[in-house]
């Protein structure tokens, strides 16, 4: 999962980044309104982090016009002021949901997750596709009940395929999501991430979970 | 705790009672006084009346004629009784019919020396009124033979003669007219208490009302609504305490606000030690991380700090307990000390620093107080300058003692923002990222101006230029 960070206070803004990656989300970050609106609307984050007092252009502001730009990415406002009126505006405006500071890092980490749950249509953090099990929460998986540990990398490619199982998830997308903009446009890193983690989840005598859709991407099976 | 009512009440009643008493014992000595001498007027009249038939004869004998109309009332079974004794006093010559058959003899009277009419009470079987004086005793034959020539003493023979008259009646009177003025004296302050006590009850029901109301008062923003059946007495009161509320309200208002926006200033840092913190702490193998958060809580931990500081020379302002001292001081050294505070700074952002002031200039102000002014001022100047501009530095001596000014480019500022700009926590734009910049500099100089009696003016000219000016 892709997540972008528009905070101007910088060491908050440096921690969220730090602490996000370190919960196997791909971070970016921009320190004021005028960046953060022209990395939303070019980059298509899934959630977007947004504080409403910035420099150049304001939380309610950004957030209108990247509505009106048409971005659907999700948005979880993260300020001082904890006024009803601002939360109400907030949510009008089109955010998502609401987040007062001081805040907790967990209590971030569970409306980040609640968020996209509910966009994958997710009532419980526990994901069960077939025979596989997905906690989105502690981030273990299993299948046919048998505990399977997976590394951060293949954990996020399937969690971003599971979230996203109703469609077919380009590979383009996988690298947006997966990987920072550090890799290579024409590398294989996400046949080999597919590749590695088909060995990790499936079953020598039944088909695979992740079925390839040649010339469009990776869809999870159903059943 | 003292009552309006019951204090009024009775002051009024010992008012009223010393009043009524003084009053009363007037009125009742006035009428003793007359009822007395009335009564004395009517018993000389009869003393007149026994001396006119007071009867010495040829031989020298001597009587009162009782039988005349004008002395009937002497006569046995009457009510008044006389005694006559002879000129010297030694010899009792006549007596009325009552003493005589009951064979009393009344004292000889002290007599004043001249021969005024002598009045004095009497105790006798009653207590009776008498009247004493030295008179002529009339010739007895002057009628029948006017021609006898009597003997010289005989026709000079003069008596002392008492009269009594018992006083039963003036008693009574007096009695009467004292037992008045006793229950005068008495009912007027019972009556004025009563009445006094009920008027003033009356009265402070107004006053009831309003304290009702004014209990029902909840919030200052709330206003006592004015009563038309109030008297005028009360309306000022009412809004007095409107007035007072308005003020109430005011500086609520104002404290809240502070205190809102000072937890306002202190969240995004707590948010960001919090997080720098909880970040560190999820990966405590991370030696390096933990010594960021470590260095990020410290420089968190001054700003904080620097934000509480502030916020308290900016409360001790405005609650009016700084004092400012009175000493010379070279206001001129100060304004040297603080320019030179600022070099580093105007240097690292490229401003040309434009000072001006005079060698010495002396005044008597309080120094402390003085060094916050300029210190904020020329720091807000230097930091809101726009890099590689002009900030202009000004300290002149004035008639009534200095002026410091400050000059600076401000090109976001809008002549709507100077009224803001000295409000606590105000700045231009909404973000928080200029840390250490709280917005309390300027609402510190406006105090600590105001604790000098200092007059402070600001303004923006067209081309942006804002001045902050500071005098005597």
């Amino acid at each position: 999962m892709r997540l972008l960070v528009i905070e101007d206070a910088e060491i908050l803004r440096q921690s969220l980044v730090i602490g996000l990656g370190d919960a196997g989300y791909v971070v970016d970050a921009a320190a004021d309104g005028e960046e953060g609106l022209w990395l939303a609307s070019e980059q298509g984050y899934d959630l977007i982090i947004l504080d409403i007092m910035l420099p150049h252009m304001n939380g309610f502001e950004l957030l209108d016009r990247l509505r009106t730009l048409g971005a659907d990415s999700l948005v979880l406002m993260l300020t001082a002021r904890d006024e009803v009126e601002d939360r109400v505006l907030g949510l009008r405006s089109g955010a998502d949901d609401y987040l007062v500071k001081p805040f907790d890092f967990d209590e971030l980490l569970a409306r980040i997750e609640a968020l996209l749950r509910r966009r994958a249509g997710c009532a419980s953090n526990l994901l069960e596709i077939g025979e596989l099990t997905i906690n989105l929460h502690s981030k273990q998986v299993s299948v046919s009940g048998v505990p399977v540990s997976l590394p951060p990398r293949e954990y996020a490619l399937l969690e971003c395929l599971a979230l996203n199982r109703h469609r077919v998830v380009s590979r383009q997308e996988i690298e947006h999501k997966i990987y920072d903009d550090k890799i290579e446009p024409m590398s294989n890193v996400v046949d080999s991430a597919i590749s590695s983690l088909r060995k990790m989840i499936d079953h020598k005598d039944r088909p695979s979970f992740i079925l390839t859709r040649r010339g469009h991407g990776y869809q999870i099976r159903q059943s | 705790m003292k009552s309006i009512r019951f204090t009024t009440t009775w002051l009024t009643f010992l008012g009223v009672s010393l009043l009524g008493l003084a009053l009363c014992s007037a009125a009742y000595l006035v009428a003793r006084k007359i009822l007395i001498d009335n009564f004395d007027r009517d018993l000389q009249l009869e003393f007149q009346n026994v001396a006119s038939v007071a009867r010495v004869w040829p031989d020298g004998d001597f009587y009162i004629d009782i039988d005349f109309d004008v002395a009937t009332q002497y006569n046995s079974g009457g009510s008044r009784i006389f005694q006559v004794w002879s000129a010297d006093g030694k010899e009792i010559v006549d007596q009325s019919p009552m003493l005589e058959e009951e064979n009393r003899r009344l004292s000889y009277p002290p007599r004043p020396a001249d021969n005024k009419p002598y009045f004095f009470d009497l105790q006798d079987k009653h207590p009776a009124r008498a009247i004493f004086q030295k008179v002529d005793a009339q010739w007895g034959w002057i009628e029948e033979q006017p021609d006898l020539n009597a003997p010289e003493h005989v026709q000079g023979m003069q008596v002392q003669l008492l009269v009594v008259r018992e006083r039963t009646s003036l008693d009574q009177s007096l009695s009467l007219l004292r037992n008045w003025m006793l229950a005068i004296a008495a009912i007027l302050p019972a009556l004025t208490f009563l009445i006094v006590y009920l008027t003033i009850g009356r009265g402070l029901k107004p006053l009831r009302e309003l304290a009702t109301k004014v209990s029902a008062i909840r919030s200052s923003g709330e206003k006592l609504e004015a009563d038309l059946h109030w008297p005028q007495e009360i309306t000022p009161v009412a809004e007095t305490l409107n007035a007072l509320l308005k003020r109430l309200d005011f500086t609520l208002q104002r404290e809240r606000r502070f205190t809102s926006d000072a937890a306002h200033e202190l969240r995004t840092p707590l948010a960001e030690l919090r997080i720098a913190t909880d970040i560190a702490l999820r990966a405590q193998q991370n030696q390096e991380r933990l010594l960021t958060a470590v260095r990020h809580a410290n420089h968190l931990s001054h700003s904080m700090a620097n934000l509480v500081n502030s916020m308290l020379l900016l409360a001790r302002f405005q609650s009016g307990s700084s004092k400012p001292e009175s000493a010379p001081i070279n206001v001129a050294a100060l304004f040297d000390e603080q320019r030179q505070r600022i070099h580093g700074l105007a240097t690292k952002r490229g401003l040309a620093v434009q000072a001006q002031a005079p060698e010495t200039l002396v005044i008597t102000s309080d120094k402390g107080l003085l060094t916050t002014i300029m210190a904020n001022l020329f720091t807000n100047a230097v930091e809101y300058a726009p890099l590689e501009s002009t900030v202009a530095l000004t300290l002149s001596a004035d008639a009534s003692g200095f002026a410091l000014e400050t000059r600076n480019t401000a090109p976001d500022l809008t002549q709507e923002d100077l009224e803001r700009l000295f409000h606590p926590f105000w700045r231009k734009g909404e973000s928080r990222s200029q840390r250490d910049h709280y917005g309390l500099g300027l609402a510190i100089v406006q105090e600590a101006a105001a604790c000098l009696a200092l007059k402070l003016n600001v303004s923006l000219n067209e081309d942006k230029v804002l001045t902050i000016r500071i005098q005597t």
